[in-house]
């Protein structure tokens, strides 16, 4: 199973800095560590804005090829962070203000109802850390036969009847097994006191 | 199937987000999000979770992907003026296409974005060769139609009747938001577009609509849109051919007679309640062989040979008048 590398600890911004002038020399090598480094708490922030996950890979590479074009005009290195999620803001109102349907069935609902903008991009970074950062201590926590589950579900894009298929056993257990996984993490990512 | 209970609701919310629940259930918990509030709060918090899920553990992919963008922008913006490079532009405009960017491409024209070719998408007309007046007097030479306005052609041919079907408007939205979902919604208006897919690059492009990913998206707006969850069995976006060969110059026109989209996993319709201006505006996500660099591979059944991708592409919005008028007498 090729398990993805756990989420990078936060690191200062001075390193930032540096990869930001290395990339503006020309350097493909430090664009590539900016982008690992940033990629997933910029998609947990397109995914909070837009409640779209099938929207979210588009919107990332978006934002990413827009910091790419505009790199050079980004006058403090060091708040590279809050500079690429000011991008990402700016590519979240451009798709929300896109020409809308009126919509009646709850599973579009919200799609009309921007997250209200009160925090700056320095916490929201902050914030997708956070969560992130829970997410990856509850997967942690899961039996690895779950984990394994939600590998086959979620990287390989498996249903539960083909998962089922492939490991021998109903898919009404897989079901049941991601199920109760889901409803674990769904419980860390939520922030504290806010309990339903 | 009987109405789900709240606890019913939250026992399944988070399967439901990853589309893990059987149709029937899929149906009943989406008709009671439409009004239950707190529920729709829990589908929410649920699909956040589905999707931190999906970037968590497609992150070497979708980087992977995103790496070989940048790249190709990096050497687009570096030698975008050498003749001698004119190839990787090319490519690099192909790689647009995954992200679903709008360009502007008017109803039967195509798009030539950097001097390179692609493929181009745009809704025009059924009748586009000939127009309306003509295909009017030669009696329908195309076969059955959808109801046009009665009595003289109109010169638009994207004016279509106002049919509420004996109701007032309200009641029309009210009985939509009421049955969406099931097999009691109306019918949805029927109209006379093609989708047409043309092919502007110098080798042949394959392009299979039944992908298990694929979408349809007819994005229509103005003053009485109405979109709703159609019947799971409303699956008439899907039924074209499985993989259709399309040679460099020429186009494949897809019917589309209603207004009825989506994937296989969320059937929609839309529905114009009120008479005015409208605009619709199509997205179709697509598997395209040989798949442009970058894209998403795609599973394509019956698919032997080459490598198939998705591409997102968006055509301009068009213009529909919408009028009030009589019944239409159809033809």
């Amino acid at each position: 199973m090729h398990a993805p590398p756990p989420f990078p600890e936060p690191t200062p911004a001075a390193t930032d800095a540096a990869l930001v002038a290395r990339w503006l020399e020309g350097d493909q090598a430090a664009v590539h560590e900016l982008t690992e480094r940033y990629y997933r708490p910029v998609c947990g922030f397109l995914l909070k804005r837009v409640q779209r996950p099938d929207l979210v890979e588009d919107l990332a590479q978006e934002t990413f090829l827009e910091a790419v074009r505009s790199v050079k005009s980004l006058h403090r290195p060091e708040q590279f962070a809050s500079w690429l999620f000011g991008i990402a803001h700016n590519r979240c109102g451009k798709w929300l203000r896109r020409p809308r349907l009126a919509l009646f069935s709850a599973r579009e609902a919200y799609e009309q109802v921007p997250a209200p903008e009160t925090l700056s991009a320095q916490e929201e970074w902050e914030e997708q850390q956070k969560r992130l950062a829970a997410l990856e201590k509850g997967l942690a926590d899961l039996p690895d036969e779950t984990r394994t589950l939600l590998d086959m579900k979620h990287r390989q894009g498996k249903t539960c009847e083909q998962i089922a298929q492939e490991l021998g056993r109903p898919a009404g257990t897989v079901k049941s097994l991601l199920s109760r996984a889901y409803k674990t993490l769904r419980v860390r990512l939520r922030p504290l006191g806010d309990d339903p | 199937m009987s109405p789900l209970t709240c606890q019913q609701i939250e026992a399944q919310i988070e399967l439901y987000a990853a589309g893990a629940c059987d149709p029937r259930t899929d149906g009943a918990i989406r008709e009671h999000l439409a009004l239950c509030p707190a529920c729709a709060l829990a589908d929410r918090e649920a699909r956040q979770l589905i999707g931190l899920l999906d970037v968590r553990f497609q992150e070497p992919e979708r980087l992977e992907r995103l790496h070989a963008r940048l790249q190709a922008e990096s050497q687009r913006r570096t030698r975008r003026w050498s003749p001698m490079w004119r190839p990787v532009a090319a490519l690099a405009a192909m790689l647009l296409l995954t992200v679903g960017l709008a360009w502007s491409v008017r109803p039967g024209e195509v798009a030539d974005v950097h001097g390179g070719g692609e493929l181009a998408i745009a809704l025009v007309p059924a009748m586009e060769q000939i127009g309306v007046k003509e295909a009017s007097a030669r009696g329908n030479p195309f076969g059955p139609k959808p109801a046009i306005l009665p009595g003289p052609a109109p010169r638009n041919p994207f004016t279509y009747p106002l049919n509420l079907h004996g109701q007032t408007a309200k009641d029309f939205r009210a009985q939509l938001q009421a049955a969406a979902g099931t097999d009691r919604l109306p019918p949805p208006p029927e109209i006379d577009l093609s989708l047409e897919l043309r092919n502007t690059t110098h080798e042949e492009l394959r392009i299979a609509p039944l992908a298990r990913r694929a979408e349809l998206q007819l994005d229509l707006a103005g003053p009485g849109a109405v979109t709703v969850a159609g019947p799971a069995s409303d699956d008439e976006p899907f039924r074209p051919a499985t993989i259709v060969a399309v040679a460099p110059g020429q186009s494949f026109k897809l019917p589309i007679r209603r207004l009825v989209y989506g994937s296989r996993q969320a059937i929609r319709r839309a529905y114009w309640t009120e008479p005015g201006d409208y605009t619709l505006t199509v997205r179709y996500r697509v598997a395209v062989c040989p798949a442009p660099r970058g894209a998403r591979p795609a599973e394509v059944p019956g698919s032997t040979a080459g490598r198939f991708g998705y591409v997102m592409l968006q055509g301009p919005p068009i213009k529909l008048q919408i009028v009030a008028a009589a019944e239409p007498t159809g033809r």
